[in-house]
């Protein structure tokens, strides 16, 4: 079985935006993603108790074109205004041509 | 009953005591904390079990004597937040941004203060409208909507109006809130007779359990009272008294009960902390929560259940 190098999005983000995110990811041809509860502190504001609201960290294998629209469109409409952090990984996984 | 003892017996409630306790806990830094998705399953039940009780109590009630309180509890609604918004804006010298979010706030209703007052009355055997709860949903969304518009028109925020109204429509407070008012109401006393040992004998247990929790953000929370600013402080405790007041006096006029005019008093009191701060993320991000945030539950939230709920109750006896 061969490898395939492709690209790990992470997205941790205010759960609010959680349908938003997804939404666009799948607009932009992710195929699907892993999304799991996050906890933490950072510039924005502090997220450490469940009143406060949760971070979720969303995940998802995507091709590089994909992988660099995902980065636009999230500089473009959250970046500015909502506590989000994104970044990108090489990553080999097998049965890539499941994720492009 | 006199202000001191309603105040005694407000005070030495188990939600109360059990709300300071979490504040002690947090101060003496001891390790309780609770499990994950704990305060989200405590919130779902007493949103639920409001809702569900209302709606059961609503159905033994002709609708239309809701008509004149349910436009009353709009119009304050709508009103708590424009007033907010410019006192916040020109005395509290805050940026449109945070005036904005702690205006919504305010415009909306505690579901717990609530809870509480019920609790309160319930105890005192002091009766009021069967009609509260509906109201209680009734004034939930417009004060968020109207402090929403306002941040749209004095900033630049470019949050669209349709993820606005979906947001407060689709949120889980307010589809278990009205779901429960809806399902309490269509299933009548027969539906009630089947759940009420958990939606209605356990409701002071779990709300106990939630104030804990309440508790022990605030403990956690105190210290941000010395960023906040004293005109916050000053705002979160006399906004709630004028509130509380105004729909007291609104209340004799439209003809509710003693019992019913605290109740409506607590509604324009409260401040919300579960569908305004999520409404808020996600409509005014650049807010800043430990302004909003303090506000209603380090300060508003504490004040009402501890000396709000008999001096509201003490201000509408005055005019009766």
């Amino acid at each position: 079985m061969t490898l395939h190098t492709l690209k790990l999005v992470t997205i941790i983000s205010d759960d609010v935006l959680t349908q938003n995110l997804i939404a666009d990811i799948k607009s932009l041809g992710a195929k699907g993603y892993t999304m799991e509860v996050a906890k933490g502190e950072g510039s924005h504001s502090s997220r450490t108790y469940e009143l406060e609201g949760e971070n979720i960290k969303l995940e998802t294998i995507v091709s590089e074109t994909v992988a660099d629209n995902i980065l636009m469109l999230l500089a473009e409409k959250y970046f500015e205004h909502y506590g989000l952090i994104a970044y990108v990984q090489n990553i080999d996984v097998y049965r890539g041509e499941k994720f492009i | 009953m006199d202000v001191f003892s309603a105040l005694t017996s407000s005070l030495l409630s188990p939600m109360v005591l059990a709300f300071l306790l979490g504040i002690v806990a947090t101060l003496i830094r001891s390790d309780l904390k609770y499990p994950d998705g704990l305060y989200l399953t405590l919130t779902i039940y007493l949103l639920f079990a409001i809702g569900f009780k209302g709606g059961y109590k609503l159905s033994l009630i002709p609708l239309n004597e809701f008509i004149v309180p349910a436009i009353a509890g709009l119009f304050l609604g709508l009103l708590i937040p424009v007033w907010s918004f410019f006192l916040l804006k020109k005395f509290g010298k805050f940026n449109s941004t945070n005036a904005a979010a702690i205006a919504a706030h305010y415009g909306s209703v505690s579901a717990v203060t609530f809870g509480e007052a019920i609790a309160f009355l319930d105890l005192l055997h002091i009766k009021y409208e069967a009609y509260m709860p509906a109201l209680l949903a009734i004034m939930e969304i417009p004060g968020i909507m109207a402090a929403l518009l306002i941040a749209k028109k004095y900033t630049s925020n470019t949050t669209s109006l349709k993820s606005i109204v979906h947001e407060l429509f689709t949120n889980k407070g307010t589809v278990l809130l009205i779901g429960g008012l809806i399902i309490g109401f269509l299933s009548g006393s027969k539906g009630y007779d089947q759940v009420s040992p958990l939606f209605d004998g356990l409701f002071r247990g779990i709300l106990t359990l939630f104030l804990l929790e309440i508790g022990l953000v605030t403990g956690k929370k105190i210290r941000d009272l010395r960023k906040v600013g004293l005109f916050l402080i000053l705002f979160g405790i006399l906004m709630p008294l004028i509130h509380a007041t105004l729909a007291i006096i609104i209340g004799k006029f439209i003809g509710l009960s003693p019992g019913g005019c605290m109740i409506f008093g607590v509604l324009a009191a409260s401040a919300s902390y579960i569908a305004a701060p999520a409404a808020v993320r996600i409509a005014i991000p650049d807010a800043n929560p430990t302004y909003y945030l303090t506000a209603a539950l380090v300060i508003t939230f504490p004040f009402n259940v501890t000396v709000g709920l008999p001096l509201y109750y003490s201000i509408a006896q005055l005019f009766f």
